[in-house]
């Protein structure tokens, strides 16, 4: 992905805003997002949508180019298209974006996301949610649903790990810390004990209500082009170094390793690709629907030693002033789960940092290099991408590995 | 429905449970496929389980099921690992306790051929079986 960066981020906020609507999120992140970029709507030759998930109708405008003629961008836009894996959405849009930058089918390419699930009927929404995703043949009969996903997963972890209640639940307070500072969290002004976790009432053994994610509206834009085009603009910039993936299982039931998943495959590739060992990543944005889900990942990904993956994160390493900040934006946790926008919203949070836009106090000082993890349906995949920050005079992509102490100090 | 889930619930509503072997190179599938994963032959056929395992993970759903399953709460699920090397996901029947808090991880199970509950009427699966497991008995 040599010939790719990402030049601008937007978001809104994500909770329950049931007066903001569909359409008018998109519109408004775009905006946000090529603003950011120092660019405006003329400058997109490539439109790529991440689905939603609330409504099949809104999903089905995304596919048939309505955002294009919403922006103005009718006759202008070379190709527009909707890329779809659930939860790792964004990591396979990148992927895709990416790549048609590095041909040279694409210039500047903006990728769009926008969820209502905070708004939608929640009963409506738990059944979309059950039907999505898991095997109508073999798996709904039995009543399979995504929090009994999240719990067997838990389950699992905790009886190979001996990781305990309050380690997990010590997960969703660390990532609340982070929530607590980032103004566009669904939980930024409600502080979280692991006693008020635990005291929540059993919703499926062992997730306490305050341990599953809560649905949340939401919507975010990113800006990618090539780094001469930002080079030629000055434009500070966000290089991939590598990516990895690895497409585990669709049926939760047929995973056989439920506390790795696909993790270590997918970052072993990463790594290769990138160059880069664990010690050089300062910074990561890991899909956090369940805290084992988290652990798991950390673990696989080996910025936490085997079996220690909660108690390092739930220990504060990835709090605010800890050894790896990680999912400074709350992640889906305490941000609010947007649905497949749950894992666009760490990457753009990825980006804002490596770009220094998160602003005091949630900006991580000097920090040059990230780790986005992400993962779709029951887990069924693990994909990571390696970020980079390309300064707008001078050089990004210094040789990984050991070189971090002699990047402090820009931003 | 297609052919393979009509014939696997067929299975299960006569009290077996059934694994898809590969006639060409002898792997068993689960859950039934078109063509073996292993070696790609269509030529697959169904034999009955052992129906003994253990399971790998479980959970009881006390809340959030889906609307045609809400009736049903509580119910444990649980991932099986059959003997024969391939893997489900069942319900769990309670035990003596009336809860499910003699389950353990890792811990021995059987098929149960006459489950305690009847499908769920309601949704897109109505009156569609699932397999039932339990602890061995004695």
């Amino acid at each position: 992905m040599d010939n790719a960066v990402f030049v601008g981020i937007g978001e809104l906020p994500a909770g329950r805003y049931p007066q903001r609507c569909f359409m008018g999120d998109l519109v408004a992140v775009a905006h946000l997002a090529l603003d950011d970029a120092g660019l405006t709507p003329k400058d997109v030759d490539t439109v790529v949508l991440i689905p939603c998930l609330h409504s099949f109708i809104d999903q089905a405008d995304l596919v048939f180019s309505r955002v294009v003629e919403e922006l103005g961008l009718s006759k202008q836009v070379k190709s527009q298209f909707m890329v779809h894996s659930g939860g790792s959405t964004s990591d396979n849009a990148v992927r895709a974006a990416g790549s048609l930058l590095c041909a040279g089918e694409a210039d500047t390419v903006l990728i769009l996301q926008a969820e209502r699930w905070g708004s939608a009927p929640v009963e409506a929404m738990i059944d979309t949610l059950s039907f999505n995703g898991i095997p109508l043949e073999w798996e709904i009969p039995a009543g399979q649903n995504f929090n009994a996903i999240g719990a067997l997963i838990t389950a699992r972890y905790m009886y190979e790990t001996g990781s305990t209640p309050e380690e997990m639940a010590g997960i969703c307070v660390a990532l609340r810390r982070w929530a607590n500072v980032n103004p566009n969290a669904m939980y930024r002004d409600k502080p979280l004990t692991v006693e008020q976790i635990l005291a929540s009432k059993m919703v499926c053994e062992p997730l306490h209500a305050m341990e599953c994610p809560m649905m949340a509206d939401g919507a975010v834009g990113l800006v990618m082009t090539t780094p001469d085009r930002a080079a030629r603009r000055g434009q500070d910039a966000v290089r991939i170094a590598g990516t990895g993936g690895c497409v585990s299982h669709y049926s939760l039931g047929q995973e056989t390793d439920l506390a790795r998943l696909g993790w270590p495959k997918a970052a072993e590739a990463a790594y290769d690709a990138s160059g880069w060992g664990p010690e050089d990543v300062q910074l990561a944005e890991v899909y956090d629907s369940y805290a084992a889900v988290m652990a798991i990942a950390f673990e696989g990904l080996g910025l936490a030693k085997p079996g220690e993956g909660a108690r390092f994160i739930a220990g504060g390493e990835t709090s605010p002033g800890g050894s790896l900040p990680a999912n400074t934006n709350g992640g889906l946790l305490s941000g609010g789960h947007t649905g497949v926008g749950g894992g666009t919203a760490l990457l753009a949070e990825g980006v804002r940092q490596l770009l220094g836009r998160a602003g005091p106090p949630r900006q991580v000082p000097d920090v040059r290099r990230a780790l986005i993890g992400g993962t779709g349906g029951s887990y069924m995949d693990a994909q990571v991408m390696m970020l980079e920050r390309v300064d707008a005079r001078g050089t990004g992509g210094v040789p990984a590995t050991k070189a971090v102490a002699a990047t402090g100090g820009t931003r | 429905m297609n052919q393979l889930a009509e014939r696997y619930d067929e299975g299960l509503r006569g009290g077996t449970l059934l694994i898809q072997y590969c006639d060409a190179c002898g792997q068993p599938t689960m859950y039934p496929k078109w063509r073996c994963p292993s070696c790609f032959s269509d030529a697959l056929s169904f034999r009955e389980a052992q129906g003994t395992g253990t399971l790998y993970s479980f959970t009881v759903q006390h809340h959030t099921a889906p609307t045609a399953f809400a009736d049903q709460q509580p119910y444990a699920l649980g991932i099986i690992r059959l003997t024969e090397g391939v893997q489900l996901l069942a319900r769990l029947v309670p035990d003596d306790t009336g809860g499910w808090s003699a389950y353990r991880c890792d811990g021995a199970v059987e098929f149960c051929p006459v489950p305690p509950q009847p499908p769920t009427d309601q949704g897109p699966t109505a009156g569609r079986p699932c397999a039932w497991f339990w602890l061995p008995k004695g």
